[in-house]
């Protein structure tokens, strides 16, 4: 236990450096932008759609891949199992994200409030939901990012450069032809709406403009699960590439 | 002390032999410590089993004691021990081989007596 | 059973063998020499024991237990390899306190001191180490650590004369107050064959000997003669290897040493490990 928690220490004390150099970039690449249009347009009440979520999604995406780089190395010399390393790495997730979230929800709703900024949330949902489910949705989704870019960066550390690219390409290929393909020439009109209004119902969009948060509440739960455990299931079998 | 850890000899011999030598030249007098175990393990990289061993050696000879919780010490008497028992190995350490070598080269015993004498006249040491 | 027990180990990369079924036994408290030439699949070995690599087939016990992937087993081990495993943008304090988080029996004044020594600068980032410093470093962590079992992979790469001597100097005492299991991988036999009780030899992934240096050193002799008497003794025994000058022939020869009538001519020697490493590997791949 001692040790678990050494490594959970870590892990989160070892990244949290990172996240205020990424606020400094973030912030300060927003400033100039917002100062560039409002300069330029001579308009002070600008909107910006600089969306903080994607951002953010980028940089737990990063995270997660560098978070099995350098760190499995690193506690695989201390001693550690794989399971170990596992819990660790899915605890240091779980904290990027609660932090990003908070920091994104909490930002967002100040800038809407200033009219300078609406939120992909915001967007999505509504300006009206309350603080806490937009945190909890954007954490879901953070930790959902994580847990597949962690897959991602397994199976390729598995499989070698080659063989990965291959992968992804072909993976790639059915999700930019094959499934526009299917959508548009194999369902038929009712079939391919059924199939849209299921998308935007998992993601919470009802129809008639009704919001259910509870939904994207499962469906990024279901995505962490399912990443999660098969994250566990190859980092179990991988060896370390010396 | 030198120890050839890539040598002919086995090293517990060789650190026996050579604080044999140490304790007859006056280098650690009677009943005086001599260096620990690990002290000479540290210093010529040698396993500190492998020192104890030939450190039993001069202990099963007489030669060495220990004193419980404090080390090694140089036995009374160890220096007329060790004389005692070189002069012992003196014939067939150093006689027969000088013997051996005059046989091959024909030096006469007489001759070889002779040399001997000469030995002695030229300083003795 | 304590030590480190390694059973019918057998491990491919692609369609090399690196290892093929390895058996060997490395015993509590002993200071081994794990030798072998370079790819002969020392550090295979030692990184499956160290849990970094898996096994294709066979087993490793530690203290009776299965070692891998078994958090209890490895607290118990520390493995200092020549790859480097540390974060590397980290400092070298930092990196010490974070091994003393890790490791109940790490001695961070231990560390710090012997840093002082090798007047290693804890101030500085691992990448900004020079190759010396590192292994330096590695070291440093490894002979603060109070573990049953410690592993070296090459320790002395790239270090110098006095900081190699410094090296076994350190390793020897902190032995010799809490004795421990020492494997020490290398193939610079000459620097470590006075400290290694027992020898560990492998080659082409096959273990050839696993013996007690001084036995092995007693039941090994050099005969050199004329050849065709050289030749004629070694009928029967093994010999592991000769050299050959002219007439003149050394031959390398296992098992005890006797002397038989027609002998009387011979020259018999001693023959030192790193020499019988060299004959044994040289030859290569036959088990005896």
């Amino acid at each position: 236990m001692r040790k678990l928690k050494a490594a959970i220490a870590y892990e989160c004390l070892t990244s949290f450096k990172h996240i205020w150099i990424f606020y400094g970039i973030t912030f300060s690449i927003v400033g100039i932008i917002l100062i560039i249009i409002g300069i330029s347009t001579g308009d002070s009440e600008v909107r910006g759609t600089i969306s903080l979520e994607v951002n953010s999604m980028v940089y737990v995406g990063i995270l997660g891949v560098l978070g099995f780089k350098e760190d499995f190395k690193m506690l695989m010399q201390n001693g550690f199992t794989r399971k170990y390393i596992f819990i660790a790495t899915l605890s240091l997730f779980a904290f990027i994200s609660s932090i990003l979230s908070l920091i994104d929800t909490i930002v967002s709703r100040v800038l809407h409030e200033a009219m300078l900024y609406d939120s992909v949330f915001g967007g999505l949902y509504g300006f009206d939901q309350p603080f806490i489910m937009n945190w909890l949705i954007l954490f879901l989704f953070y930790l959902s990012v994580c847990c597949i870019m962690y897959l991602g960066v397994l199976t390729v550390n598995r499989l070698g450069k080659r063989k990965s690219l291959v992968i992804g390409l072909g993976l790639l290929l059915i999700l930019a032809l094959l499934l526009p393909a299917i959508f548009r020439y194999v369902l038929d009109n009712s079939a391919r709406d059924t199939t849209v209004e299921l998308l935007l119902k998992s993601l919470g969009i009802l129809p008639g403009g009704r919001v259910a948060l509870v939904n994207p509440c499962i469906l990024f739960i279901a995505l962490i699960g399912v990443f999660g455990l098969a994250s566990y299931l190859v980092i179990r079998r991988t060896e370390l590439k010396i | 002390m030198n120890i050839d850890t890539n040598g002919e000899i086995p090293i517990f011999i060789q650190i026996a032999e050579q604080l044999e030598d140490s304790i007859f030249t006056g280098v650690f007098q009677e009943e005086e410590k001599i260096p620990s175990t690990n002290e000479i393990s540290a210093l010529f990289n040698i396993n500190p089993h492998t020192v104890l061993k030939g450190m039993n050696m001069l202990v099963d000879q007489g030669i060495i004691y220990k004193k419980r919780g404090l080390g090694m010490y140089v036995k009374e008497g160890a220096v007329q021990k060790i004389r005692t028992k070189r002069q012992g190995e003196f014939l067939t350490k150093y006689i027969e081989p000088l013997v051996k070598e005059a046989n091959k080269l024909s030096i006469s015993k007489k001759n070889l007596l002779e040399l001997i004498e000469r030995g002695y006249d030229n300083g003795g040491n | 059973m304590a030590g480190i027990e390694i059973n019918g180990v057998t491990k491919s990369f692609e369609d090399i063998k690196a290892l093929d079924n390895v058996t060997v036994t490395f015993e509590p408290e002993k200071i081994y020499g794990f030798l072998g030439r370079n790819g002969a699949g020392k550090s295979t070995l030692i990184n499956i024991i160290a849990n970094r690599l898996f096994a294709d087939s066979g087993s490793i016990m530690i203290d009776g237990r299965p070692s891998a992937e078994n958090m209890s087993i490895h607290d118990k081990i520390f493995c200092m390899s020549e790859a480097d495993l540390y974060d590397d943008s980290m400092r070298i304090r930092d990196i010490f306190k974070w091994t003393g988080r890790f490791y109940d029996n790490f001695d961070i004044d231990k560390a710090l001191e012997i840093s002082k020594k090798f007047e290693l600068d804890t101030g500085k980032r691992f990448k900004t180490l020079s190759k010396g410093y590192q292994s330096i470093f590695k070291l440093t962590v490894a002979l603060s650590l109070n573990v049953p079992y410690l592993i070296f992979d090459e320790p002395v790469l790239g270090l110098d004369a006095n900081h190699r001597e410094m090296f076994y100097d350190i390793m020897l005492r902190e032995y010799a107050q809490s004795p421990r299991t020492i494997i020490i991988a290398t193939h610079l036999i000459e620097e470590v064959s006075g400290m290694i009780e027992d020898v560990v030899l492998i080659d082409s992934g096959k273990i050839l000997l696993c013996e007690e240096v001084e036995k092995l050193m007693e039941k090994s002799y050099c005969v050199a003669g004329l050849a065709s008497q050289v030749d004629d003794y070694c009928r029967g025994k093994e010999v592991i290897g000769t050299d050959a000058l002219g007439a003149l022939k050394q031959a390398y020869i296992l098992g005890e040493r006797e002397k038989i009538v027609g002998s009387e001519s011979l020259q018999f020697s001693q023959v030192n490990l790193q020499k019988l490493f060299i004959k044994l590997t040289e030859k290569g791949g036959e088990s005896i």
